[in-house]
Formats: structure tokens, sequence, C-alpha cells
């Protein structure tokens, strides 16, 4: 089978060289952008099945890329970037960015997040039930079992898990949860995902402090994610 | 007394000599006119001590010119009848304007030895924290690159296992390098006051425990317990900023504390009591005039079982730089003043006291609303 290629766009040429040995020593194919321009034609061209893209271009910002991207490339982009305001992450990820890494960052890591958003873009589309360990969801029956025990959830509680389940790999920020489970009207109130996190947590983690699926993104939002 | 008012000194020192010499009129005729020129001159010599040296001459001017006309013979003129007056006279004017000369001179020397000892005490305090900071900073850097150029030039000799504790070692030198630049970044930010907190309901159980889960590498031989109540309410706090608090006091417990060592985090939401932050505990309130009204103050106490800190210093920990006399490496001593500035910024307060039994505890105090964790369904 062919190795899933990553398009990488970042102007720094010692990342970009570290990037593509990291990643094809990962098992991936790397093609190699040093600008927003080149980035841009070689996405539309080579349609790459993930995108790395740093925010800091020299010729573009980072944002706009990922906005006009983002309005025909519907695969992975994950975000690596030296910026670290929560501000601008936030931002990116509103504008549909999958996943962030702020500079500097471990390897492992880096290849951990991308064979996540890959797995949740090729991941069985076509069945309603998805297994996490010892957690089944069936989105179709909206039913939550673990260890084969039917689990009791609101049905605010479900649609938060829901939501978390058809992104999975990915980082959904308060506002965006807000918007999706409660309204478009509801995005100040952030307490709604704190509390409905906690709950979801105590029903299907295992040690709800030490959570396994429902991962914190230090101010930013959550991540579902196995393991 | 300094610069200020030299016309007031001045007046002063007129009115002190006036005093003097009214004091000696009465007496004049038992002791003698000739005492009295030593009384004055006594009198201005105490002035110049303390005087600037236009008062001084001035009161030398007046002294000299009352002393001639209220107590030379003939008295209430100025004439002065023998030639040995004449002489005292000008001798007395004379010592008198020596002593103002000489003092000033004696007290302007001093000033500037002081300023010297000053400015040499902060050069030598300057020059011990840039040495601390350089060194934290380019210890690392040497680890990485003695560590990359072995690699590259030994490439064939090394044995695997010397190959992998160089790659240790360059991991581990830029880890320390990474982390004593987001103190300096932190440092910077806080002294340009670019951190506006953004605050946001925060679980505190949530907080901790995943602040704690990313440590976990460097925690190694620390065994951390983290005690909280039932049902802590939500606090409106900035998640990113206490985050950055707990763990620089998590990583100085981990690395100034022996391997072995407890730590032990606990947090609480007390009402406050101090009375200065309204209060609306007015059952059924609707949630939304509640909400953002500062009634509690967030808690929260990191402590261990470790040595503690030297007595006298639970407020120099939290100064730029600052690192204990005895340790002698690790850290650019920027990790506590990063806290207090952090926690500050939020309108919170911290202190350092040693535990009883030992060790060091660091306690928080943010003002905050809460919001109880049992919301209904919509």
């Amino acid at each position: 089978m062919k190795n899933p290629t990553i398009l990488i766009i970042e102007d720094e040429a010692a990342i970009r060289k570290l990037l593509e040995i990291a990643l094809q020593a990962g098992g991936y194919d790397c093609l190699l952008a040093a600008n927003a321009r080149e980035g841009k034609i070689m996405a539309a061209s080579l349609q790459p099945d993930l995108v790395l893209l740093d925010l800091g271009l020299p010729d573009d910002d980072g944002q706009h890329l990922l906005q006009g991207l983002r309005e025909w490339y519907a695969k992975p982009v994950i975000i690596v970037s030296a910026r670290s305001t929560e501000a601008d992450i936030v931002e990116a990820l509103d504008h549909g960015a999958n996943d962030y890494l702020v500079k500097p960052f471990r390897t492992g890591e880096l290849l951990a997040r991308i064979r996540s958003a890959l797995r949740q873009n090729t991941a069985g589309q076509t069945s309603p039930v998805k297994y996490f360990g010892d957690l089944m969801i069936d989105l179709a029956s909206r039913t939550v079992k673990k260890n084969g025990e039917a689990l009791k959830l609101t049905s605010t509680e479900y649609a938060v898990l829901a939501l978390f389940v058809k992104n999975e790999g990915r980082v959904l920020t308060h506002a965006f949860i807000l918007r999706e489970v409660w309204g478009p009207g509801y995005v100040e109130r952030t307490e709604y995902p704190r509390v409905f996190v906690g709950q979801l947590r105590k029903k299907i983690e295992d040690d709800p402090n030490r959570p396994k699926l429902i991962l914190t993104e230090s101010g930013v939002g959550y991540r579902f994610s196995e393991g | 007394m300094k610069k200020a008012q030299p016309l007031r000194q001045t007046l002063l020192a007129g009115a002190s000599v006036l005093v003097v010499a009214a004091a000696c009129y009465p007496i004049s005729d038992y002791i003698g006119y000739r005492s009295v020129a030593l009384i004055l001159l006594l009198a201005v010599s105490v002035l110049a001590m303390r005087m600037p040296l236009q008062a001084v001459i001035v009161a030398a001017v007046l002294s000299a010119l009352v002393w001639d006309f209220f107590f030379i013979p003939p008295h209430f003129t100025l004439t002065i009848g023998s030639g040995e007056d004449l002489l005292l006279i000008i001798m007395y004017f004379i010592v008198a304007i020596l002593n103002g000369v000489i003092n000033a001179r004696v007290r302007q020397l001093e000033q500037v030895k002081r300023q010297k000892a000053e400015s040499d005490s902060s050069l030598k305090l300057y020059n011990t924290l840039f040495n601390s900071l350089s060194h934290e900073l380019r210890t690392p850097v040497a680890a990485i690159l003695g560590a990359a150029d072995t690699l590259q030039e030994n490439e064939t000799v090394l044995s695997p296992a010397q190959k992998t504790a160089l790659l240790t070692e360059i991991s581990g030198g830029a880890l320390r390098l990474s982390e004593q630049v987001e103190n300096l970044l932190s440092m910077s930010r806080l002294e340009a006051g670019m951190i506006s907190p953004k605050k946001e309901w925060c679980d505190v159980a949530d907080l901790l425990y995943s602040t704690l889960e990313k440590l976990k590498p460097e925690s190694h031989g620390h065994s951390v317990e983290i005690a909280l109540p039932e049902n802590l309410p939500l606090v409106r706090i900035d998640f990113g900023l206490t985050e950055q608090i707990v763990r620089n006091l998590l990583l100085n417990a981990f690395r100034h504390t022996p391997a072995g060592t407890r730590v032990r985090i606990s947090a609480n939401v007390e009402h406050d009591t101090a009375g200065h932050f309204e209060t609306t505990e007015q059952p059924g309130a609707p949630l939304e005039l509640v909400r953002d009204k500062i009634t509690h103050r967030l808690q929260i106490d990191i402590s261990d079982n470790g040595a503690g800190f030297p007595p006298g210093e639970s407020e120099r920990v939290f100064g730029k730089f600052y690192r204990p006399a005895n340790t002698a490496a690790g850290g650019t001593g920027l990790g506590l003043y990063v806290v207090k500035g952090f926690v500050e910024a939020q309108g919170g307060e911290i202190s350092l006291s040693n535990r009883e039994g030992g060790g060091a505890r660091f306690q928080i105090e943010i003002p905050t609303p809460v919001l109880p964790q049992n919301l209904h369904e919509k």
C-alpha cells in the first residue's frame, strides 16, 4: 500500500529538514513547501493526505492560508507553530485546523497526532458503531456500552459524546462544542462543556481524574482520542 | 534634609543662632562675652554638621554680627573697642566658615562613597545573576553541541549504548533549555505588562490532574498526591496561567528535593470572609446574576516534605533570578518569579512557608466567582 503523503509548509529550512526525516522514518512520503504560495499550489496539484502548516510564513499569514485551503481541502491540517498564545491556536482551530502543536515539540508527539488525524479521516465511515478500548458507541441506535454494559447518558451528555466521536483525534474548542451542542447563542457559556465533560468522564473513563479518552487541551478545548 | 528647601534651612540656621544668642544674653555678664563667642561657635559647628554650606555661612555671619552688636562692649553698636576683640571676631569668623566648608566636603565625600558602594553592590548582584543565567543557558547548549559533535565525528567508533547516552544528553539539554526559554519569555511578558488573564470557567480537578499528567516524565522518584474535596465548584480563572503556576511549583519541588520526597497538592474554594468582595448568596438568585460576582477564593496549596527553604527567605524566593545560597545547579531563578507574576495578574496572592516537620509549602489564593457543578439539562 502506498504511504500516506504529507505536505510540510514551513519556512525554516532546518525545521523542514527535521520534519522530513522524522516523517519519512515514520513511514510517510513528504512534500516540502517553503512558503504559502508554493504550499497552496502543491496542496492543489498533489492532493496530500495531510498538511503540516507553520503559521509564521514569510509571504502570507498562516491563518489566511488555512482559511483559503479549507475552502476546497477537506483532509486533516495540523498546525505547527511557535506562536503559542491560546488565542492564535483557537483561531486556527476555528478556521478548520484539526490539531496543533506548539514548537518546540517532541517528534513522538507529532507522529501520534498525525496517526490520529489520518485514522479519523479514513476510519470506517460506513459503520455507525465505534469502539474505543472497552467503550462502544452506536451512533445509529444512540447507545453507549462500557465493558458490554449499557451506560445511562442524559441527552446532553450523549450529544457531547457523539460530537467527540464524530471528530475523533480533532481538537474541539469550547466555542465549537457550545455551537454544535447547545446552539450559536450559547458560545459564552463556557461552564457547560466543563460540567458535561466532567459528568461524561465519570461515566466512560476508568479513572475520571486521569482520562484516556476525553483529553483536556489547556485553555483551548478537548480532544477525543483513543490512547 | 537633602536638597529640599534650602531657603527654609537657611532661615532655620539663622533662627537657631538667634535663639542661642538670646539664651546667652542674660548670662553673658557671668560667663563673660568671650565665652559667648565659644558657645555661638559651638552652635554654628553643630549646624555645620547638618546644614548646607550656604546656611552655615549665613549662620556664621549672623552670629558674628549678633556677637559684635549685643555682646562686645560697647553694646548695641557694631563698633569693636579693642584690637583683641577685633582679632577675636576675625578668628571667629574664619573658624565658623572653615567649619561649614569642611563639614560640607566631608558629607559630600561620604555621599559619593555611599553611592559607589551601592552601585558596586548592585553591579555585583547583576553579575551574580547574569553569571547564573548565562551558566543555565550555556550549559545545556554545550551539552547538546558536544553530544551532537561526538556523534557526528565518531559515528563508527561509538557503541550503541554510548550513542544512546549521547542522544539522551541532547534531548535532556534541549528540554532544559526549552524550560529556561519559556521562563525568560514569561518574564519579559510580565515586565512588559503583556499578561492579561483570560478568565474562563475551569474545573480545578481537571486542571491539577492534567498538569500533573504532563509532568509525569519529570516526577521520577517523587510521589505526588492530589487531595480535593468532593463537588468542588467551577471557578473563573485563566486556565493557561494557572496551569503554568502549578507546573512551575511542581517542577521546583521535583528538582530541588531528593528522590522519594512526597509532594502534596490540595485545593479548596472558600467563601471570602475578608469582606472586600460582594456576597451574593441569595438562594435561588438567577445564575446570570451570580456568575460574575467574585465571592470566593480559590486556594491551591502545594507542599513537600523536603528540606524547605532557608529561614527568612520566604519573600526573596519570588525575586527575579533568586537561588538559595547553598544550591549549585539548576534553574535560572525565574520559575518562582513567573509564578508570583501569574498569580498577581489574576488578582491573587502567593506565600511560602516551611511546614512544621520540614518541607516547603506554597499557598495560593485567587479571588473568583463560583458555579456549582450540578447544572441542569437545558
